[in-house]
Order: C-alpha cells, then sequence, then structure tokens
C-alpha cells in the first residue's frame, strides 16, 4: 500500500450498499445516468456492456459485480473514467461526495474483500472506512480475465 | 532551452517537412535506380540536387553534421554529374552509402522533435561517403588532364557564388529574365533564411533562379534584405504559379517586377512607410494562401471522427422522418443532405490518405541490408504501391512488416546455393502486397523460400510446454498458428524459422489491436505467406441490419448474397453428422449464430447468405431489421482478439435507432464456422 502519496489530491466518493469506495477524481471525466448498454453474447458478469460515449465504444463494468455480489442489482449511476489513452465506464450505486485526500491511512486487507478485482490503492478511515481502488489494476485485472 | 535558438525554433517544423519531402525524392530516385540497377542522368541530379539543398537548409539550421554529410554526398554525386560512367560498377557500394545517408538524416529528423533533442555523431557516415569518394580520387589522380573533384571546385551553381561574403549587385535581368523584388514582412527574423526557403519553394516552377545577395549563408546577408528586399532573378515558363507560391508565404508582405534595372538602386522605404498597403496585400495573400495548407494530422482525426459522428447522427435523423408524416420537401432536402455527407465523408477521408509508395522506400532499403549482409540474393516486389491508405495506419503497419520482411530474408530465402541445389532461382522473391477491399485492407507477406517446417515447430512447442493436445491432433493450420505464440523463435540464431515467433508475435498483437486477423499459409520448399487484414477505419458501409435473439448485428451489404426465410427453404436443409447444409446452387454449411451467441431460436428466422474469400456460408438469425449506412467504430482494447474471432464481431457501429450494433465480419464468421466442422469430425 501507499502511504500518504499525494494528499492533495480530490476522490470521488461512492457509496455502494454499506461500503464506500473511491477513486482519483483526476481519472473521472463525467458522471453519468442510467445509459443505454448494449450487452455482448457471453459476457462476464462485471461487464455490463458497451455504450457509444462522444464517438468512442467504452466497456461498462459493474462495481458491484467486480466485488462479487448480486450482479442483476441497478446500478443507476455510470462513472467515466479516462486512464491514458483508455475510457472506461463504471456503474455505482450512488455517488457520495469528492472529498480531500486528508492523507491518513488505515490498514486494511484487500483480501476480505469478496472479489478478485478489487485492487485497493489505499484505505481512508471513517465510517464505513473509505476503500481507495487502484483503477489501473482493477482494469488489468478485469482485461487479464476477460481474454484468458 | 533546447539544441535550436528561440530564433530558430519555429523553423524546425518547416526545416523537418522540408527535408522529409527532399528525403522522400531522395529515396524514390534510390528505388529506381536499384530497380534499373544503374544511375540515370536524371537520377544523378535529382540526387545532387536534394542533397545540396540539406546541406545549406541543414546548415542554416546550425545542423552541421546533417550539412556535412550532404556536402560529402554532394561531392560524390557530382563526380557521377561530370561524368555519369564513373557510377557504372560502383552501384551497391553507392546504393549502400545512400542508405546509411538516408538512414542517418531521416533519423536525424525525427529526432528533432524531441526538446532534449542533441545532433548525433555523423562520423561514419562521412567516412563511408569519403572512401569513396578517395577511391576516385586515387584511381584518377594519375590520368592527366582531369581535375581531382572536390567541394571547392565545382561548378557555379545558382544559390551561392563562391564571391565572398558582401552581397553583391549583379547587372540588369538578361534577355527572358525576369526580376523580382520581395519585401519580407517586417520584423519576420532571418530573413535570409526565408529567402532561402522561398527560392526552395519556387525552385520547381523555375529554369533558373538566382538571387540578390548571392550568398544567402553570409552572415550579413539577413540584414541586407530586412533592408533592400530580395532580388530574385529568374526565367520561368510558369511565372504565375512562381508568383502565387511568393504570395502564399506568410512572410512575404510584397512581390514587386522590377523592370530593366537592378533594385538596388531604387530606394526602398525605411520601416513603417509600407503600412496600409502592406495589410491590404496581407489580406490577399491570406486569401491565396488558402490554396495550399498545412494541417496538423491530430487536427485531421478530430475532422474524420466528427465527421463520422455528424453521419452517424444524419442516419438516425433519417429513420426519425421515415416515420414522420410524407412530406416531400423534407424527404428531398434530407436526400441532398445525404449526398453532401458522402462527398464530405470521401474529402475528409482523402485527407489523410497517402500513397503505399510512400513507404514503400524503407522497405527494399531493409531488404538490401539484409541481402547484403547475409550474403543472399533477394528480390523485393511491392505490388500495390499506388493504394492509397491512411497515413496512421501505414506507419502502424511499419513495425509488424519490419519484422516479416526481415523474417522472409532471414529465415524464409535460402543461400544462393541451396537454391541452386534445390534447381530454384538463386535469386530468392519476396512480395509485399497491399490490396484495398474497400473496408478492409489486406497486406500479403510471401517469400519463395524454404517454407517453415512443422515438425520442428511441433517438436519446439512441445519443448516449451505449450501444446494443449497431443502433437498428432494438431491440424496442419493449427501447427502453423503456433508460430504466433510469442517466445517460439527466442533460443537458435539461424535456421530456417527462428525469429519467426518474435515477427508473428508482433503482427498479431498490432493487426489484432486495429481489430484485425493475421494467417500464414507454408508449403516446404515453397516458402511461407503472412496475411494480415485489418478494417479501414471510419469508411462507412452500407450493412443489412437484423437480430440474434436480444443482439443487433450488422453485416455488409457487399458481403451478403441471398436472405432466405428459414421456414420457406427447410425442405433444402439436410442434417450431416449433427449440422445443418444448406442444399443451395452448392451444399453451404450452416453456422447457427443463436447457439453462438448462447441465444434462444425464435419464429422469422431467417438464413443470411454470405461470401467473402474464403468461402460461403449460411447464417441462422432472427428477422432482418433493415438496411443502413453504418460507420464502423472498433471495439474498446478489452474486448480482446479471441473474443472477437470467437463470435465474429469486428466492432460496433451506431443503429438507426441509437443503439450498438455489432458489425459483423464474414471472413470471420466464416473460419469460426470451418473450426466448428473440424470439431464435429472429431
Amino acid at each position: 500500500m501507499e502511504n500518504n502519496r499525494d494528499k492533495s489530491r480530490l476522490l470521488l466518493v461512492t457509496r455502494q450498499g454499506q461500503s464506500r469506495y473511491a477513486f482519483s477524481a483526476e481519472n473521472v471525466v463525467e458522471v453519468i445516468t442510467s445509459p443505454a448498454i448494449t450487452p455482448l453474447p457471453g459476457q462476464p458478469d462485471y461487464l455490463r456492456g458497451l455504450i457509444s460515449y462522444k464517438g468512442r465504444v467504452v466497456p461498462v463494468l459493474s462495481l458491484r459485480a467486480l466485488r462479487g455480489l448480486d450482479a442483476d442489482a441497478d446500478e443507476p449511476i455510470c462513472v467515466m473514467i479516462r486512464m491514458d489513452d483508455l475510457l472506461l465506464a463504471l456503474t455505482v450505486d450512488s455517488a457520495e461526495s469528492l472529498m480531500e485526500d486528508n492523507g491518513r491511512r488505515v490498514e486494511y486487507d484487500e483480501s476480505l474483500l469478496n472479489g478478485k478485482f478489487i485492487k485497493l490503492d489505499c484505505a481512508i478511515p471513517g465510517d464505513p472506512v473509505i476503500l481507495v481502488l487502484n483503477l489501473k489494476k482493477v482494469y488489468q485485472a478485469v482485461e487479464s480475465h476477460f481474454n484468458s | 532551452m533546447g539544441f535550436f535558438s528561440a530564433d530558430l525554433e519555429s523553423m524546425v517544423e518547416l526545416y523537418q517537412r522540408e527535408t522529409a519531402e527532399l528525403m522522400e525524392e531522395f529515396n524514390t530516385r534510390q528505388v529506381k535506380a536499384t530497380r534499373e540497377n544503374r544511375f540515370s542522368e536524371q537520377d544523378i541530379n535529382a540526387v545532387f540536387r536534394v542533397v545540396h539543398t540539406i546541406k545549406s537548409s541543414a546548415a542554416m539550421m546550425g545542423l552541421s553534421n546533417i550539412s556535412d554529410c550532404s556536402h560529402r554526398m554532394e561531392d560524390l554525386f557530382l563526380l557521377f554529374r561530370d561524368r555519369p560512367e564513373r557510377s557504372l560498377g560502383r552501384e551497391d557500394r553507392v546504393f549502400e552509402l545512400m542508405d546509411l545517408f538516408a538512414d542517418y538524416v531521416e533519423k536525424e529528423n525525427e529526432r528533432m522533435s524531441s526538446r532534449d533533442f542533441q545532433p548525433q555523431s555523423a562520423e561514419a557516415v562521412l567516412t563511408a561517403i569519403q572512401k569513396e569518394i578517395d577511391f576516385f580520387s586515387g584511381k584518377e589522380s594519375a590520368a592527366p588532364g582531369r581535375e581531382a573533384p572536390s567541394g571547392r571546385e565545382r561548378p557555379e551553381r545558382p544559390l551561392k557564388t563562391e564571391s565572398g561574403e558582401a552581397p553583391v549587385t549583379e547587372p540588369g535581368p538578361g534577355p527572358d529574365e525576369t526580376v523580382w523584388k520581395v519585401t519580407l514582412r517586417a520584423n519576420c527574423q532571418m530573413e535570409n533564411v526565408r529567402a532561402f526557403m522561398l527560392v526552395r519553394q519556387i525552385g520547381e516552377f523555375c529554369d533558373k533562379i538566382t538571387t540578390e545577395p548571392s550568398n544567402l549563408e553570409a552572415p550579413n546577408s539577413a540584414e541586407y534584405i530586412s533592408r533592400n528586399g530580395l532580388l530574385l532573378r529568374l526565367r520561368s515558363r510558369r511565372e504565375e504559379e512562381a508568383l502565387q507560391k511568393l504570395l502564399s508565404s506568410p512572410y512575404v508582405a510584397r512581390v514587386e517586377e522590377i523592370g530593366s534595372k537592378s533594385g538596388t538602386e531604387k530606394p526602398e522605404s525605411e520601416t513603417g512607410a509600407d503600412g496600409l498597403r502592406g495589410t491590404e496585400e496581407e489580406d490577399d495573400a491570406a486569401e491565396r494562401q488558402n490554396k495550399f495548407s498545412m494541417v496538423s494530422w491530430d487536427r485531421v482525426t478530430r475532422l474524420q471522427n466528427i465527421t463520422g459522428e455528424l453521419i452517424t447522427s444524419n442516419t438516425i435523423l433519417g429513420a426519425s422522418i421515415k416515420n414522420l408524416a410524407r412530406d416531400e420537401r423534407l424527404e428531398n432536402e434530407f436526400q441532398t443532405m445525404e449526398r453532401q455527407f458522402r462527398e464530405l465523408e470521401k474529402l475528409v477521408m482523402s485527407l489523410s490518405m497517402t500513397p503505399v509508395s510512400s513507404v514503400a522506400p524503407r522497405y527494399y532499403r531493409l531488404i538490401r541490408d539484409i541481402a547484403a549482409r547475409e550474403n543472399k540474393k533477394i528480390r523485393l516486389e511491392i505490388i500495390g504501391e499506388d493504394i492509397e491508405a491512411d497515413r496512421n495506419l501505414l506507419d502502424t503497419l511499419a513495425k509488424p512488416l519490419i519484422h516479416l520482411l526481415r523474417n522472409a530474408a532471414d529465415h524464409g530465402i535460402e543461400a544462393p546455393e541451396i537454391r541452386a541445389a534445390a534447381g530454384k532461382d538463386v535469386v530468392g522473391l519476396i512480395t509485399l502486397k497491399f490490396e484495398n477491399l474497400t473496408d478492409h485492407l489486406r497486406v500479403t507477406v510471401a517469400d519463395d523460400g524454404a517454407g517453415m517446417d512443422k515438425s520442428l515447430l511441433l517438436q519446439k512447442a512441445s519443448a516449451r510446454g505449450i501444446l494443449t493436445k497431443d502433437a498428432s491432433q494438431y491440424t496442419e493450420d493449427e501447427i502453423l498458428n503456433l508460430a504466433f505464440l510469442p517466445g517460439m523463435s527466442t533460443n537458435e540464431k539461424v535456421n530456417q524459422y527462428s525469429g519467426r515467433g518474435v515477427g508473428m508475435d508482433v503482427a498479431r498483437s498490432v493487426v489484432g489491436a486495429l481489430g484485425g486477423s493475421v494467417s500464414v499459409r507454408s508449403a516446404p520448399g515453397r516458402g511461407s505467406t503472412i496475411i494480415m487484414e485489418m478494417p479501414v477505419s471510419m469508411t462507412s458501409a452500407e450493412c443489412i441490419r437484423f437480430m440474434v435473439g436480444a443482439y443487433t448485428c450488422l453485416i455488409p451489404i457487399r458481403c451478403v448474397t441471398r436472405i432466405y426465410s428459414f421456414d420457406e427453404v427447410k425442405g433444402y436443409i439436410q442434417s450431416i453428422d449433427g449440422r445443418m447444409w444448406l442444399q443451395a446452387d452448392a451444399m453451404l454449411p450452416i453456422l447457427d449464430l443463436f447457439r453462438l451467441y448462447g441465444e434462444k431460436r425464435t419464429a422469422q428466422s431467417r438464413l443470411i447468405v454470405i461470401h467473402d474469400v474464403k468461402g460461403s456460408a449460411a447464417l441462422l438469425s432472427g428477422p432482418v431489421a433493415g438496411q443502413q449506412t453504418a460507420v464502423g467504430k472498433p471495439f474498446p482494447s478489452l474486448i480482446g482478439r479471441d473474443y472477437r474471432a470467437r463470435t465474429g464481431m469486428i466492432g460496433c457501429a451506431v443503429t438507426e435507432t441509437g443503439g450498438l450494433g455489432m458489425m459483423l465480419n464474414a471472413d470471420w464468421l466464416i473460419q469460426a464456422l470451418g473450426k466448428e466442422i473440424a470439431e464435429d469430425g472429431k
């Protein structure tokens, strides 16, 4: 886990049932609600399909399903994420707030999370604790799973 | 600050572009000469002109290494220009030197874009060229009456006389000569460099052109031009074009024709005097400039994307209009608009198109290099040089192509004595073929060499533990495909197929990322053929839209032969070994898309007969929903090539109803079917 790396960064905090997940707001392009998602034949649970976003075709991942939870539940919020050249959409239950990373950290055991795709950058103490995702690693895990 | 001073920085791009253009000419001449295995007088003159120009422009940019190399090359070609027969018998050596030179200049040209650019040493190039020059002077110095060539004793050329540094006033125009006085914009700086570039730009329209000051490289020439203007004395049958070109330069304030006298005697008003008149003429010049304009690739790409979006929106709009009450005027208007969009698309696509011939020289050079190094005789034939393809695509393809050509030359083509013993032509042939299949580009690399050794491939794959079943169960195709797996080659240095793996691996990942496919054929003793196919992005295609359960699919109309209602042709369907075949003109295997996509078969099923280069088949699908123009968009990289090959989906397109449809590739579907049939048999 990387600690105190960049205290001034902004995080987008999303609520997911009882847990809170956050990721660097720098990567967030836009938050949209209920986009028209086109499913793909034989897609795994965590992939909800594709959307057309500003002329590009973008895969939509479900945070719920990535955590290994029931994938059928509706996640109405779709967060558009850009990492370098890569565009990605992540559906979540709700977007809670934008917060500045206060630099405080708490040890958190990744393996407690029931999902092989959830990769954490760090965890910030709170109630409930804020789990900061490492989006790059999440994507890499998804990509290698989808293509194996 | 980088290598270039602030003054020069703004010139770097211009220099790079010009040098790239010049090197294209240089390379084209070399290719032509290589093909004919001799230098024609025109070739020699052209190469001479190119290196001369690079020499001067590089010197002005402070790129002394490039300038020195060009100077040396100029000396060499001066020898040939004086007496073309000197080059006889030395062609191969000269080709090599040209390769070396081009390589150096082009690499530097690319590196220059980087902020921390520092020139690289040109010692190796200089020495090599000098050696060849020495060869001649050694041979000829004994002969009386012949001047030993050197940089200093060359015939007078335009642009530069040896008369020292001070600008020289020459007499008035001779017969058929025109004299123009060019006034550059105030404060445009580096007037001599601008002047040099202008002369370069109008050179092609002039039979003869000299300048005053005559030596633009002289240190005080900039100041002289800024004070007195630049005099151009030219003989030209295309004066109008030359004038246009001059006026299109952003640095030119005005051009005046001067009567019979040298312009320096006409006093020119000092700064500021040309105020109003200058602006008016600048506007005029700006207008003319529209005839030619350099646009960055980034903008072209954006323009193309927006055009794609427009066409998609237009398609959706069209569908909505159809649902409205009939309105002839609206429909006519819409049709007109649709036609205009087609035009627009064609035009916008053409912006980034460049002929294959523009990238051909580097491939010729590569093969020549390897042939020389490996002592082989190899002829490279490029077919389809006049085909135009997207410039970005050609650049992206360069990497796999270099690997594949290197493989073919290194490992495919045998040594001459082996070829002779096998009764083959001692000169090996490598063919690089570009084909345009409307929405696809096919690139084939074929050699008539040894072919791949299938048993060795199997043996190696087995040793690496990458076989997924018993070796005896591998089909020929599957064995050849083993060569695509990474690391199938890294060990031994020289045998017939070592190295193949790397190239094929690269080819597969690059072409895969483009949404294309790679296949290989090989016959022992007869050579190998590698075929890469990729969609040409952004072109729209007329497609049939149909459903497979919940999925909307699109397939280009050009691949569709016929559409049957499944119920109507039931009587013609036979089941052989559990697979359905349609008995039409020929027996067509049926690919059940419902099964492939995990959907339940619905009523109103259709059989869509498709064809492509690899054969024909019938697709069992749901109802046909319509026909539409679709702009293909590649899948995101997450959707990897295996998924695409398995499902036959090459990408998506926005449908008339605004959702996404899956673009199907007929070839891939037919291949997927072939695999199914092969598995049926087991």
